[in-house]
């Protein structure tokens, strides 16, 4: 019978453990995200493989940061420009986004399912900082989540300028695509 | 005379066009052959940029390094893979995206002692994240198990 109890204890124990890892943060160092750009001489797309994120699934806060140097296209050439002349990234060496899931309370973190959220948050870029508003989704999976989120930056805003000679050539808008897989942090 | 000029500015522009056309399709180069400016563990180019940022960014940002470290975890859902090194039980890490014409699977990296080439592109430190040295364009130089 007492040793009933204390198994009975050591399982109540790891259930509370275990809701509280998964109702804690999660964390990634390697997000994936990609820009692209529809252009009339050539499609522009870019990928960033190493964008740090952390969820916290408590208050829904959550948050990126990404090396602009990092992000790699396939032509020397074009990442050049895109670091030397669009998005000047040693003077910006990283974008930011601070912001919450609005919708984190119909998230329910320690059910797997996928879960439709809006994020509200500051995007910092190019030393500018504004407003934005997303949807994006949350997969929660074996204590896992998968999120991923698709919008379009006008590069206008955030002071990105085109030279007149590309104007014609470069879309004033980038779809951008974020895929991050986030793991529970333990500590 | 007339001939030689007209002859003269047809080569050049052809010249011209030749190395516009070779710098549009230029390729990142490979790394095999760079000399690093630094051979460091990965805790070491983590300490770096954590006690001064805007030195370890002069020293090392678009230079090529080699980091020795422990591979933590790998990002292998696509090529080219992303490898973590660092020490376990810390947020701080190295992430090295590697170049896809240097291929590396999980089985031969993880848990081992790996030393990496690669282009830093620089930190990112905060206090949710610890501090991320990155590596981009990284070949795999050596392993021990």
């Amino acid at each position: 019978m007492m040793q009933m109890r204390i198994w009975f204890i050591v399982l109540l124990f790891f259930t509370a453990f275990a809701t509280v890892q998964a109702q804690g943060r999660y964390f990634t160092k390697t997000g994936r995200i990609t820009f692209y750009s529809n252009a009339p001489l050539e499609d522009i797309e870019a990928v960033n493989k190493t964008a740090s994120a952390v969820l916290d699934a408590r208050t829904g806060q959550i948050q990126f940061a990404v090396l602009m140097k990092g992000f790699e296209f396939r032509k020397a050439l074009m990442q050049e420009h895109f670091n030397e002349n669009y998005v000047e990234s040693n003077k910006y060496p990283k974008a930011e986004f601070r912001g919450q899931v609005v919708n984190n309370s119909s998230v329910d973190y320690t059910k797997d399912g996928t879960y439709p959220v809006r994020v509200k948050g500051q995007l910092s870029l190019h030393g500018v900082t504004r407003e934005i508003e997303v949807p994006a989704s949350l997969q929660v999976q074996g204590g896992k989540i998968d999120g991923t989120a698709t919008f379009h930056v006008r590069v206008a805003d955030y002071r990105i300028t085109i030279p007149s000679l590309m104007k014609d050539k470069i879309s004033n808008t980038v779809k951008v695509t974020v895929q991050v897989k986030l793991d529970p942090l333990s500590s | 005379m007339k001939g030689k000029i007209i002859i003269a500015i047809c080569l050049l522009v052809a010249v011209a066009g030749l190395y516009g056309v070779k710098e549009y399709f230029r390729t990142h180069d490979d790394l095999a052959g760079e000399a690093p400016v630094a051979n460091l563990s990965a805790s070491q180019l983590i300490t770096a940029f954590e006690t001064n940022a805007a030195k370890s960014r002069q020293q090392y940002v678009d230079k090529v390094v080699r980091v020795t470290g422990y591979v933590t975890g790998i990002a292998a859902e696509d090529n080219p893979v992303v490898i973590s090194l660092g020490e376990k039980g810390t947020m701080s890490s190295v992430q090295c995206s590697m170049d896809s014409t240097h291929p590396v699977t999980a089985a031969n990296v993880v848990g081992k002692q790996v030393t990496v080439k690669g282009v830093c592109t620089g930190a990112i430190t905060g206090e949710m994240f610890g501090t991320d040295v990155k590596l981009t364009r990284c070949l795999l130089e050596t392993e021990k198990p």
